[in-house]
């Protein structure tokens, strides 16, 4: 199996990657269906980061103009177009969290409840490569080391800076960078594997 | 062959959490090595792979209407690849150093890193360069470098005239070249501040440094004068 975003941005193997090339071409209905295929899980995302619905769907709405505006510069050899999406809002939803001084505890006790299981509030997914995906990610996170996973759930979905991730975890700088590290490579090698 | 430090500045590039120093350092890297390139795209890969881990939300119905209802009404409108960016780089660089001499290259990257996300911006790089002449220790300059279209802006403050016979000179030093790259002359103006547009001899595939020298009137196509002004 292919993980979703551990592709290339190939238009033969990434139905995504099509849509991507007729959205540089202005096409409405191709944008259309990308927001179909991936708001849920970009929606996912900036809520998670945020914590707030309506910040969210502000950071959502914002992210997807901006993926209209410069899908010409999206670079198929450099990124899959889901990781290319998904850095987009995480950036994005960063900023906002950051301009907004939101980092609440409730937000950081967000970023280490317990993985969420699979599912679109209680409804069934639309995409069967979120599915297989989102099991796929679970799976390769079980893997690793529980500090490990903390500190890259940390670095991803917090907003926090390095020194805020140290302080917040209770160790020293430099073992934090070591996790992250191992934690990352891992990740990227389960995920390759799967 | 990556190292393990190079690994970790990757790791903590991919999650933005490099400070912006570094973090230009880094993408300077990357420009010329496409092995730890090819890294970052593989970290990038497995670091976005953890949204799947965010319970997917559905957004409120009329959102994708009202999206396609902005991009209709020509608000906004699909950027070509290359845009003109030096308006926007400019204006960060101005609204920087207009107030004197306080060049703080930190606050200009994050102005535009704040710009990227309206425009396209990521090509550009700033570099500061510090005077290396004992009587005027108070210039400098800021460069805005394109490496897309292959050209740049540079300002320069509080440097001193040199003799009549003399010119500045800009030179773009590019690990893959022996010599320097020359990148023209430009002339101070009496008010001590200088802007001017250059544009380098040769194709530029990474920036080590900017350097300034002074050399005989109307410039040399290899340096040979001394080195007044030097930064990245």
């Amino acid at each position: 199996m292919t993980i979703h975003g551990m592709s290339t941005g190939s238009t033969e193997e990434n139905p995504d990657a099509l849509l991507l090339e007729r959205i540089k071409a202005g096409d409405e209905r191709a944008f259309a269906q990308f927001y179909d295929r991936l708001s849920p899980l970009l929606f996912g995302l900036v809520f998670k980061i945020l914590n707030d619905a309506r910040e969210a769907e502000d950071v959502l709405q914002e992210g997807f103009l901006l993926v209209w505006k410069k899908a010409a510069s999206y670079d198929s050899a450099r990124s899959s177009p889901f990781t290319w999406a998904t850095m987009i809002f995480r950036h994005k939803a960063i900023d906002r969290l950051r301009a907004r001084e939101r980092r609440d505890r409730g937000l950081e006790k967000a970023a280490l409840e317990p993985l969420p299981a699979a599912g679109i509030d209680g409804r069934p997914d639309k995409t069967a490569w979120q599915n297989e995906t989102r099991a796929a990610v679970h799976a390769a996170l079980e893997r690793l080391p529980e500090e490990q996973r903390e500190a890259i759930r940390f670095a991803f979905f917090s907003g926090m800076t390095q020194i805020q991730i140290s302080e917040k975890l209770g160790e020293p700088l430099g073992t934090v960078k070591a996790r992250i590290r191992r934690g990352l490579l891992k990740l990227r090698e389960y995920l390759t594997a799967t | 062959m990556i190292d393990e430090r190079s690994e970790e500045t990757a790791s903590l590039y991919v999650f933005g959490l490099l400070d912006d120093e570094d973090a230009r350092r880094f993408e300077e890297a990357l420009r010329s090595d496409a092995e730890l390139a090819r890294l970052v795209s593989e970290l990038e890969a497995a670091a976005a792979s953890l949204a799947h881990t965010a319970a997917p939300k559905i957004p409120a119905p009329d959102l994708k209407n009202r999206i396609l209802d902005q991009i209709r009404a020509g608000k906004v409108a699909v950027m070509p690849r290359r845009v003109n960016w030096l308006p926007w780089a400019l204006a960060a660089c101005l609204a920087v150093i207009a107030g004197g001499l306080a060049v703080d290259r930190s606050r200009l990257q994050r102005e535009l890193s704040a710009a990227r996300d309206q425009d396209e911006l990521s090509q550009i790089k700033i570099a500061t360069l510090a005077s290396l002449v004992q009587d005027a220790p108070k210039g400098v300059a800021v460069v805005a470098w394109d490496s897309a279209r292959q050209e740049g802006i540079i300002k320069v403050q509080n440097m001193p005239m040199p003799k009549a016979d003399h010119d500045y000179q800009l030179w773009v030093i590019d690990p893959q070249y022996p010599l320097p790259v020359n990148a023209g002359v430009f002339h101070l103006r009496e008010d001590g501040i200088t802007k001017a547009s250059f544009k380098p001899d040769q194709p530029i595939s990474s920036v080590d440094k900017f350097a300034v020298s002074l050399e005989r009137k109307g410039g040399v196509p290899q340096h040979k004068g001394p080195i007044v002004m030097l930064g990245n």
